[in-house]
């Protein structure tokens, strides 16, 4: 009866964390795009604002490193992890890589037409790779859900 | 069999030419010395490392080298995985001090990618030295 129990958790909260990765993959993505070619010039709102970015890009690291389960209890966390959902987060982080590699490809030709901060070009390859790990986990696990 | 793992301790070797070669190239063409030539010549070798790590190109390799290439490819993951992490961590220390170094956005997307591409071709590397040896 309780393993029931705990199946059902394990399974809302599987169901939970692909519409939570998929969410937060599209509003890093967007969110981001409209705060990149602000001016940087070292003001303490700057600072605050990379502070939280930063802070923001850890925690979504830490969703795809453990699968969304680093504070759930230990059999929870095992049911979260099995072996299907550690191949979805590994295709995911190389799905990641690509997304790291395109973005710098397109920013490398940008560089060559107009002059682009360090920190932009660098926000937006994060926030390109992130988002699209998260998407694909997302869409991974929505697929083998469905 | 034999020549499957001879072909894949050249090609590991080929591979880990290229990744200096990458390496080389990224340090002659940071933004103070660059020339058409030499960021052409990182592209070209950046392209390739690309080629080598995409899996078309591990199915590429399967008509002819099919055991390898199967457990070759079984490796592809953990290289992107890895090449991933380097890059997530390079980023984040050149976003938080790239102010202080004057980082511009080529010398960034330069050391980024060149960064990401040869940890992705050194696990790389080193899973076909272990396969073959």
């Amino acid at each position: 009866m309780k393993e029931d129990s705990e199946n059902d958790r394990a399974e809302e909260a599987v169901q939970r964390r692909a519409r939570i990765a998929t969410a937060m993959g599209v509003v890093l993505i967007v969110t981001q795009m409209t705060q990149i070619g602000g001016e940087g010039s070292g003001r303490l709102v700057d600072k605050v604002q990379l502070g939280g970015w930063t802070l923001w890009i850890i925690m979504l690291l830490l969703f795809i490193a453990f699968g969304g389960a680093l504070f759930r209890n230990r059999s929870l966390y095992a049911l979260l992890n099995d072996e299907s959902s550690l191949q979805h987060r590994q295709q995911a982080l190389a799905s990641g890589f690509w997304g790291f590699i395109v973005m710098a490809a397109l920013l490398g030709g940008v560089t060559f037409f107009e002059p682009l901060a360090g920190r932009d070009a660098i926000q937006l390859m994060v926030t390109f790779g992130v988002g699209t790990a998260l998407l694909a986990f997302g869409w991974l696990e929505r697929r083998a859900l469905a | 069999m034999d020549k499957a793992d001879r072909v894949s301790r050249q090609r590991a070797i080929v591979l880990l030419m290229l990744a200096v070669l990458l390496i080389l190239s990224a340090i002659l063409g940071t933004s103070a010395t660059i020339t058409p030539s030499r960021i052409g010549g990182w592209a070209v070798l950046a392209l390739l490392v690309g080629a080598n790590l995409a899996p078309l190109h591990a199915r590429l390799w399967r008509d002819g080298l099919g055991s390898v290439a199967e457990v070759t490819a079984s490796h592809r993951v953990a290289r992107l995985i890895a090449g991933f992490w380097v890059l997530m961590f390079a980023m984040l220390v050149l976003g938080i001090a790239g102010d202080s170094w004057n980082l511009d956005g080529f010398s960034g997307f330069h050391m980024v990618m060149t960064a990401g591409l040869v940890t992705a071709l050194t696990v790389l590397c080193s899973s076909r030295t272990v396969l073959a040896s």
